[in-house]
């Protein structure tokens, strides 16, 4: 019976450690949440270009799955946006001027971003990740600032009915530091996941115009 | 007190022991090894007219051998998620720009002949290019006369990869799926 008591213990120590970790993230205060804000819009104005790696997990809730994609992104003010799957197989998309080119085995198509709202706001929100700029998110979305200490999780729920049909929530997490997004996470009403790690991220650096020429 | 915990400690054991459903219509729902045991991931194109969407496609059999997929475009934003038993597709998810009745009655009898006759049939293509002859799954040739008009659905190999395509010519509707390698996984 000891034993079993000791077990018992266990699992409430257990329970207890997850709770903590689930709620280490805090909510910013009203002083504390405009001043990380408007840094984080300060940081942003300044990025002209930028390039990272990312890995995505995919949590597909239905199979309990997983799949993988990894490839580079590549974003020049202004609103230019290339995004180039090489795992598991290659993709790429490029958001530039208004238009959506994709690039799949070898066929490219290209169409007005208005006519795909939901890929207009993927790449909004992609944007707007990437870069750190919150403020312009907050049209779409309801915002809400927590911190770790050496994080800042934007915790972000649609405001409208059209995008709260495709996702419940999108959390984005920045290093409190460098102002820098390390991971963009997207719940969808269907249960599934997707996280999005972004890695190698190079601010500013000589982004040749022909990258974004997709044929 | 003691009590309370002994109750706690058998319903974790009898839930962690809960038994695995036995097959049932076996003749209707065939063990598919190839998704088994683990998820198939498939490259997917679904063609509709001039219009075209690329994604993954994810399918599993579930211990009631019933087949399970997911198709998600390369962001990870869900498209659809349906459920293949006993000859029939439940749409159990489907993306707000496709729910519509229409879309859902056509996919819903588009995905039950793409289970049936292409999901169902993946291991007779062999994975080594033995195969890259398409093979017609749908109509079936031993049922001469039987079947929808102007749907076809056809498997073959190239090197390791697995085809399967279903083509309805009624709605301009074609989908590819095309498995992926363990390595590109």
């Amino acid at each position: 019976m000891k034993k079993l008591i000791s077990l018992y213990i266990i699992i409430l120590l257990a329970s207890n450690q997850l709770n903590a970790q689930v709620t280490s993230f805090k909510n910013l205060d009203g002083n504390q949440k405009e001043t990380f804000r408007n840094n984080l819009y300060a940081s942003s104005e300044k990025i002209n270009s930028l390039e990272c790696n990312f890995i995505q997990k995919q949590v597909l809730s239905m199979l309990s799955d997983e799949v993988v994609s990894k490839g580079t992104m590549t974003f020049k003010k202004t609103e230019r946006l290339l995004w180039t799957y090489t795992t598991p197989y290659e993709f790429v998309f490029l958001m530039n001027n208004g238009r959506i080119t994709t690039k799949s085995e070898g066929k490219t198509s290209s169409f007005d971003s208005g006519s795909s709202p939901l890929m207009k706001e993927l790449c909004k929100i992609m944007v707007a990740g990437l870069k750190g700029d919150t403020k312009s998110l907050e049209t779409s979305f309801n915002t809400k600032y927590l911190t770790n200490g050496s994080q800042i999780k934007v915790v972000m729920t649609p405001r409208n009915k059209s995008l709260g049909s495709i996702f419940n929530q999108i959390d984005l997490l920045f290093d409190a530091g460098t102002y820098l997004v390390s991971s963009i996470e997207m719940a969808e009403p269907s249960g599934d996941k997707t996280t999005i790690s972004i890695n190698n991220v190079k601010i500013n650096g000589t982004v040749d115009d022909k990258v974004f020429d997709i044929h | 007190m003691i009590k309370y915990l002994t109750y706690i400690s058998l319903a974790l054991i009898l839930c962690s022991c809960t038994p695995k459903m036995s097959p049932s219509r076996g003749d209707l729902n065939p063990v598919v090894s190839e998704i088994a045991e683990k998820p198939m991931h498939f490259r997917a194109t679904i063609t509709f007219g001039n219009n075209s969407i690329t994604g993954l496609m994810a399918v599993k059999q579930r211990s009631d051998l019933a087949i399970a997929g997911s198709f998600t475009n390369e962001f990870g934003v869900k498209g659809f998620d349906f459920i293949y038993r006993d000859g029939k597709t439940d749409l159990v998810y489907v993306m707000p720009a496709m729910n519509r009745t229409m879309v859902k009655k056509i996919l819903r009898r588009d995905i039950s002949l793409m289970s049936g006759y292409g999901i169902r049939n993946i291991g007779k293509l062999g994975g080594d290019g033995s195969c890259e002859t398409p093979e017609t799954f749908y109509p079936d040739p031993a049922e001469k006369g039987h079947g929808i008009n102007n749907i076809t659905v056809s498997g073959s190999s190239s090197g390791r990869k697995k085809i399967l395509i279903l083509e309805d010519s009624r709605y301009k509707l074609r989908i590819d799926l095309v498995s992926l390698l363990p390595d590109e996984e």
